[in-house]
């Protein structure tokens, strides 16, 4: 059995818009180990929800579509393959959770019947067998007296309790692949730290790996051996976890680190001033030529918005879009 | 003679009916706020923590008489606001602004941006002659780093970013002396809320502003704020200088929601346990010590007694009896 268990090569996906045709992904590579944990890291609009989306073809199509590139989950290509195949795939084993629990959980049917679901639709089991493994699941993620409340719906719970249900849902296949999209963004902090020691727990405990999705940078370093920062649709650097940390390439990693207020609230320079990057994301629908990051970077010089840079090795499992590596000398020590 | 705080709030109250209707009683009442008290110095960067639930939100809305609250005093510069009328408070007012958590809902689409940031103008009966009007929007969009371009865009036109400097342009138009900013940053994105942090820091400074501010992030209040008050389930327990938090945190809660903050340190993984439990319902508070079914320290006295908020030490006050007002627990 190999190691690998996706691989995501060059894919791009583009919706159409009335501003024009809006290339959301574009040329994003990367790959997951069995049990790994990947953090893909990334503002609003990067691109990264739909780069999950697209693993399990779930890209609403029109106006979006995949224009090129593919995603390998097991040997088998899954952009392109047979609706059929994809639905088995999808929920047994690779499954996702998303941000608001609320919205992806059905308000008219009970937590119970909701979990119990999958393990009838994709391993044949009798509704009374599925139910009997969802009332495990709950207790397995922590609800307190699961068995009581295997009838109650979606809004007598609270936002840590329904994204605990979600993540019962999610596991109760036994996914080779968890996908979570921001699943602690909505949820306060004393809870966020509940739901990602569970999801360590069950990941360990189960072998799976862990695709996960999030803006937080202290969620990363906590969870992820590996982590893919996006901007506007692209991978601007790839690194382990501690490579990003002590020693980040791209200027725009550069940057998110150094804009996050540092524990015990001084910016890591130790200053009162926190260092900011300049000016705003670039619309989707906008044409850049060069480095998609120019327009915002400090080290920006002509080249950069001439060419667009490819990826370049920094170091051993380092890589970063950025002509930087081959210019060293035009960093600005300032900056 | 000691200095008059720009802003006493004094043991207020809020309470929200459950149910009930024209002619039924309210089968319940949610306690959002119960007793909370403190002060806002002149120029002071005031933070107020918890998370959702607390009641962070209604104090806020309560100091600038968004609301109404049920018991307490709220005294702005020695003068008891919750007495005066209308027309009496109209200056108030001009003295305070807010600036709202999400810059998409709280900005009008169908004004101008310089209708929008002038509008306290003309809601404070200030009637100024049009070009004096375009005047003082130029000079606040320059000071919260947008353009005079912007003047005729509408709101839809700018990233959420630029809508918040258009909320801060607004809250200055006045020339307030306190700013209450609710969760000002949480609908921003990490890069931007860089920004919009040096930018309320450099604003206060400039303005010789007061601030009270609201959020639910400690790391963000942390870099902010001059003084902290962590609430829980509508009450205090716990008020410090911020040098004294990382530090020394002095109740169970702060200590959980300090460790609960996810560290961006590879190297610094917590293999602490998390806080167990949920926030009990403001409904039916638990007895006692509100805190204690979730806290690892919590003896017979906490679930019976609720504790006061008392001083630990200097400028340090505490509710929780492991304090008990004779110091500091032992590390």
């Amino acid at each position: 059995m190999s190691e690998r268990l996706l691989d995501i090569e060059s894919l791009s996906v583009s919706f159409d818009t009335p501003e024009g045709r809006a290339r959301a992904v574009d040329r994003v590579s990367f790959a997951l180990d069995r049990g790994e944990t990947l953090g893909v890291v990334g503002e609003s609009g990067c691109g990264k929800s739909v780069t999950a989306l697209s693993i399990l073809g779930l890209i609403p199509s029109p106006p979006g579509g995949i224009e090129s590139g593919f995603i390998r989950f097991e040997d088998a290509n899954l952009i392109g393959c047979p609706s059929e195949v994809l639905r088995r795939v999808r929920g047994r084993d690779i499954a996702m959770i998303f941000q608001e629990p609320m919205t992806s959980l059905n308000p008219v049917l009970p937590i119970g019947r909701q979990v119990a679901e999958p393990l009838m639709v994709h391993l044949g089991l009798s509704r009374s067998q599925a139910l009997d493994q969802a009332a495990e699941w709950l207790e397995r993620v922590k609800i307190p007296a699961a068995r009581r409340r295997m009838e109650d719906y979606p809004h007598h719970l609270s936002g840590g309790m329904r994204q605990r249900v979600m993540i019962a849902m999610a596991m109760v296949c036994r996914p080779k692949l968890l996908i979570a999209d921001e699943p602690t963004t909505a949820l306060d902090v004393t809870i966020q730290a509940q739901i990602l020691s569970l999801m360590v727990g069950l990941k360990e405990e189960m072998g799976m790996s862990l695709l996960l999705i999030t803006h937080n940078l202290g969620v990363v370093a906590q969870m992820a051996s590996r982590v893919v920062v996006m901007y506007a649709g692209q991978v601007v650097e790839e690194a382990a976890v501690a490579d990003l940390f002590d020693r980040p390439f791209h200027p725009y990693t550069q940057g998110l680190l150094q804009s996050m207020p540092g524990p015990g609230g001084r910016s890591p320079d130790g200053s009162q001033r926190l260092r900011e990057i300049p000016g705003i994301v670039p619309a989707i629908t906008e044409v850049i030529v060069g480095c998609k990051f120019a327009g915002r970077c400090l080290h920006a010089f002509d080249r950069c918005r001439e060419k667009a840079p490819e990826h370049f090795a920094i170091r051993h499992g380092q890589r970063a879009r950025c002509w930087l590596i081959h210019f060293p000398e035009r960093r600005r020590a300032d900056a | 003679m000691p200095e008059i705080p720009l802003l006493e709030v004094i043991d207020i109250a809020k309470h929200f009916p459950l149910g009930g209707g024209v002619f039924s009683r309210p089968s319940a009442w949610i306690k959002a706020v119960s007793g909370v008290s403190f002060a806002v110095r002149r120029g002071e960067r005031f933070g107020l923590v918890g998370e959702s639930g607390c009641g962070k939100t209604t104090v806020g809305r309560m100091i600038l008489r968004l609301m109404e609250p049920n018991r307490g005093r709220i005294e702005f510069d020695g003068q008891d606001i919750l007495t005066l009328d209308r027309a009496a408070m109209g200056p108030f007012r001009r003295r305070m602004q807010i600036i709202f958590q999400d810059p998409y809902s709280s900005l009008d689409p169908r004004m101008t941006v310089e209708q929008i940031v002038t509008e306290p103008l003309r809601a404070g009966n200030l009637r100024l002659a049009r070009l004096e009007r375009r005047r003082i929007a130029t000079e606040l969009l320059d000071k919260v780093g947008l353009r005079s371009a912007d003047l005729d865009k509408y709101p839809h036109e700018f990233s959420g970013g630029q809508r918040q400097r258009i909320g801060i342009a607004r809250a200055l138009c006045v020339r307030p002396e306190l700013i209450v900013a609710d969760e000002p940053l949480s609908a921003l994105d990490v890069s931007v809320q860089a920004q919009v942090i040096n930018l309320l820091q450099d604003l206060g400074e400039e303005y010789g502003l007061s601030f009270v501010f609201i959020s639910h992030d400690l790391g963000v209040v942390q870099h902010l704020c001059d003084r902290i008050a962590v609430m829980y389930l509508g009450a205090i327990v716990e008020l410090a200088p911020v040098h004294r938090f990382s530090r020394k945190p002095c109740h169970p809660y702060t200590e959980a929601l300090l460790a609960a903050i996810p560290v961006p340190d590879p190297h610094r993984r917590s293999g602490r346990l998390a806080m167990e439990g949920d926030v009990p319902s403001p409904i039916d508070p638990p007895a006692g010590c509100s805190f204690h079914p979730r806290c690892r320290y919590a003896f017979d006295r906490c679930r019976v007694e609720a504790p006061p908020l008392v001083s630990a030490a200097e400028d340090h006050a505490v509710a929780c009896w492991l304090n008990d007002g004779k110091g500091l627990r032992g590390a």
